[in-house]
């Protein structure tokens, strides 16, 4: 299950450390509100033996923001999207979102405009070869021995479909049969914590049970998920 | 197939299972009286109650009922606790949900995707008043009324299949205005999310909607508690059976209920089953029903309406497109079909 939250920032810009840096924070700020042994067990232990958090969210994205070279800029229209695959977890994100008017977003205030579910079906669906597109919205973060990887890099995609396979493994759902990368964005840097994470944005196509399709909708592309990164369109 | 459109009826013998506003005395029987005689019934919420506390019996959970208003002094409501996400009763019998007068809380409700006649007498009929006495032990003996009545009642009933499981979200009126979740709606979705529901777009209207198995498991379920229907008033005096001696069960893809001159009845001489009017519907809905039409029949009730029945419907009975069985087992395996998944495809609404 996803949903998108719609926001107002009450300041013109948000320095970039502060993009993606505290999405981690305000998720489990959610989440512990409402279900904080659920909350404590996912941040310490990840879901179901895994070390993987089987959650996903978006860095605020704003409509209408002035463009201002090398800045972030805010406005009056922006949105936030939670999800994930696990009941109990979305459960408590929907929860956790009915209770509040508004979300701290590092030294911005976001109050809260409304909460909207996102319907399953609205999403894009299947090509005519059969394969599913999915087109992530923030950066898709791959890694591989201590090194980010890009798209068209070596073992790109051999880690994007390991990726997927354990994700497929901790909902105990068959794993993808098949992923192409079809296009990609440029390569783009985050500080999330005084560390910096690099990806870009992909479009991908996936050949995998519809199901599975449906949970990475709700969860995520790649890694650092939880830190704002790889959400599907 | 959208829609499990029946009708049914119920013999009742010497009895008095629903009963009006009585008199201090007296315990009266509902009646519905028309210019061809009076014609006992039993109200739609009373066999819905007997159904729901017969799918207790099977293991379902009730939704906990609370009595509000009195208290305050104000108009008196009773409301489940409004979560159909939780209580399988609550979700196939709907509800409205009112908190006293002025309370801030919203009203919610849900149309129940189970939908059920009155079960009317098919012939006006005499209603027979029981005079008793009480004097045992008494020296002045206590004297009381009761009526009762012998009739076959029939009902049709639908069940809208793809609503079983699927909640709609209310959304605001206005064009271009976001579907916001209000706080009562948002804990409804997180309820429903607890249960592995997903979110989709039903009948153009935002929904959750429950994991297939559940919804099966409800449908199911709610046919099973038909094959053992019990309840009702006076049985300690007036016991009888309640599981329906006739039934007959035909899946439509739109909300239709074409059974009504299947069962009727003909004034002096009771209940008339038509395989004629039968087969003439189903001509007029072809390419809308689903064949087989399940037809239940407990063996010893009727036996010449059914001889005749089963004359005009030989082709269709030959060919497989009509079964009968006994209510019970044609329920019962009705009921496991839909739970094995052989029926998914009829929790979903029909393309056009």
């Amino acid at each position: 299950m996803r949903v998108r939250v719609d926001v107002a920032a009450d300041v013109p810009v948000v320095p970039w450390e502060e993009v993606h840096g505290p999405a981690r924070g305000a998720l489990y700020g959610l989440l512990s509100e409402v279900e904080p042994e659920l909350a404590r067990s996912l941040h310490d232990g990840g879901w179901g033996g895994h070390p993987l958090r089987p959650v996903g969210m978006t860095s605020p994205l704003f409509r209408g923001a002035p463009v201002r070279a090398g800045v972030f800029t805010t406005s009056q229209d922006g949105s936030l999207w939670f999800g994930s695959p696990v009941p109990e977890i979305a459960s408590a994100l929907v929860r956790g979102l009915a209770a509040r008017s508004e979300i701290r977003w590092g030294s911005a205030r976001l109050s809260i405009r409304g909460v909207e579910l996102e319907q399953a079906d609205q999403v894009a669906d299947g090509r005519e070869d059969g394969l599913v597109e999915l087109s992530s919205v923030t950066p898709v973060v791959v890694k591989r021995e201590g090194r980010y990887l890009l798209p068209g890099d070596e073992h790109y995609v051999e880690r994007l479909r390991h990726n997927l396979v354990h994700k497929a493994d901790v909902l105990g759902l068959p794993a993808p049969r098949g992923v192409w990368v079809v296009d990609a964005g440029p390569r783009r840097r985050f500080t999330v914590r005084g560390a910096p994470r690099i990806g870009a944005r992909v479009r991908v196509a996936l050949e995998a049970d519809r199901r599975f399709v449906a949970a990475v909708r709700c969860w995520g592309l790649g890694l650092d998920t939880v830190q704002g990164f790889g959400w599907v369109r | 197939m959208a829609y499990l459109a029946g009708k049914m009826v119920l013999s009742v013998r010497a009895a008095a299972p629903n009963n009006g506003r009585g008199e201090p005395t007296k315990a009266k029987v509902k009646t519905v009286r028309t210019h061809e005689g009076t014609f006992p019934y039993v109200s739609a919420q009373a066999v819905r109650r007997w159904l729901r506390e017969s799918m207790v019996e099977m293991g379902s959970v009730p939704s906990p009922v609370t009595r509000v208003g009195k208290a305050q002094n104000k108009a008196q409501k009773a409301n489940t606790e409004a979560n159909p996400a939780r209580y399988a009763d609550d979700d196939l019998f709907g509800y409205m949900k009112a908190g006293p007068k002025g309370d801030s809380e919203a009203t919610t409700l849900r149309d129940s995707p189970f939908m059920l006649g009155t079960l009317l007498s098919v012939a006006p009929t005499r209603v027979t008043d029981d005079f008793g006495v009480m004097a045992r032990g008494v020296s002045e003996p206590v004297l009381h009324e009761h009526e009762f009545f012998t009739a076959d009642l029939a009902a049709p009933f639908l069940l809208d299949l793809p609503r079983v499981g699927t909640f709609t979200l209310p959304t605001k009126t206005g064009v271009g205005r976001p579907n916001y979740l209000s706080q009562e709606a948002a804990l409804q979705v997180a309820e429903a999310a607890s249960a592995g529901a997903s979110s989709v777009t039903f009948r153009d209207q935002p929904a959750v909607r429950l994991p297939l198995a559940e919804r099966r498991e409800r449908a199911a379920l709610l046919l099973e508690a038909m094959a053992q229907l019990s309840g009702g008033a006076k049985q300690a005096l007036h016991y009888g059976d309640r599981v329906p001696d006739l039934l007959v069960l035909v899946p439509f893809k739109g909300g239709v209920n074409p059974l009504a001159h299947v069962v009727d009845g003909e004034p002096g001489r009771g209940l008339r089953v038509r395989g004629d009017v039968l087969l003439a519907e189903l001509e007029a809905w072809e390419g809308e029903w689903l064949s087989p039409v399940r037809v239940g029949w407990r063996p010893g009730f009727a036996d010449d309406q059914r001889e005749t029945f089963e004359r005009h419907c030989k082709e269709k009975i030959e060919a497989g497109e009509i079964v009968i069985g006994h209510p019970r087992t044609v329920l019962r395996d009705l009921a496991a079909e839909l739970r094995d998944g052989e029926l998914d495809m009829w929790f979903e609404d029909p393309e056009r």
